[in-house]
């Protein structure tokens, strides 16, 4: 008995793909949804990468800020929270740096998803322990950490947006940016952004929690500040 | 040990900016499990409703 291969199968596979700007096309195999060119195209995955390395990389920045200033030091939760926004930004930091691949947004929605798991957690406890009244300074009418959840979810959500838009994938491999191209003096500045505001909360991680692991409840003061 | 990570995470990013992207990747998975035995270090009590 000979098996003949399935032609449905093999014309799928040799199918040439037609660019389309309408969005019938993005319901037939014999055609791919295009509405921009490839170099409008890479720029926004490119811009949107700076987004997704620039925005979490601020919102800890901004956390420092309201700590230095107010004297409020972070809860254990509020750290988690921090070390889950770092890895949201190293995908697009990924990206940016060796081209655009699926694994690197893979580590941002590893990062989305703890994000999303620790404030959730946090969350219950607040309802638990303190209830409706809620816990930390309140930015737009909401808590600092329900913004946290609701830019997880964001996150998440951008993440699995950006993996479903395969184009970036066949348009990024020829266009890798590297630090010694013109692209790179903006990803050097980015990348050196980053990484101050990763020193930052180092210090403030070295000053509230010392050779261990932080303090459950935020303590008033530095418990190893040595001055 | 949380001082750790966050130091761990500047390595990371430093590997990113000099062109290592396996090992970036690596540490990152590493610590991906680093931050969630951070998370059950913790000694908190919820009644959760499993």
């Amino acid at each position: 008995m000979v098996i003949e291969p399935s032609k449905s199968t093999s014309e799928s596979v040799t199918v040439d793909k037609a660019p389309s700007p309408k969005f019938t096309a993005l319901f037939r195999d014999s055609e791919s949804f295009q509405m921009l060119s490839d170099t409008r195209a890479l720029d926004l995955a490119r811009g949107l990468n700076y987004v997704g390395l620039v925005v979490p990389l601020l919102v800890v920045l901004s956390a420092i800020v309201t700590q230095v200033v107010t004297g409020e030091l972070p809860c254990a939760h509020c750290n988690l929270e921090r070390l889950a926004y770092f890895t949201i930004a190293l995908g697009p930091a990924l990206n940016l740096r060796f081209g655009i691949r699926p694994s690197h947004y893979g580590i941002s929605l590893a990062g989305a998803m703890f994000l999303g798991t620790v404030s959730i957690d946090m969350m219950v406890r607040i309802a638990e322990e303190i209830g409706p009244a809620g816990y930390g300074p309140v930015v737009l009418g909401l808590h600092v950490n329900s913004w946290s959840l609701i830019i997880s979810i964001v996150a998440g959500v951008g993440v699995v947006v950006m993996l479903l838009w395969e184009r970036q994938f066949d348009l990024a491999r020829p266009h890798q940016t590297t630090l010694g191209r013109p692209t790179g003096l903006l990803l050097l500045l980015a990348l050196i952004f980053v990484m101050a505001v990763v020193v930052l909360a180092l210090i403030s991680a070295i000053f509230e929690c010392g050779p261990g692991i932080c303090p459950d409840v935020a303590p008033d003061t530095y418990p190893y500040w040595p001055f | 040990m949380f001082a750790l990570v966050v130091l761990a995470f500047l390595v990371t990013f430093g590997l990113v900016w000099t062109g290592r992207r396996k090992p970036a990747i690596a540490l990152a998975i590493v610590l991906q499990f680093a931050c969630v035995g951070l998370y059950f270090s913790h000694s908190y009590q919820v009644n959760w409703p499993w």
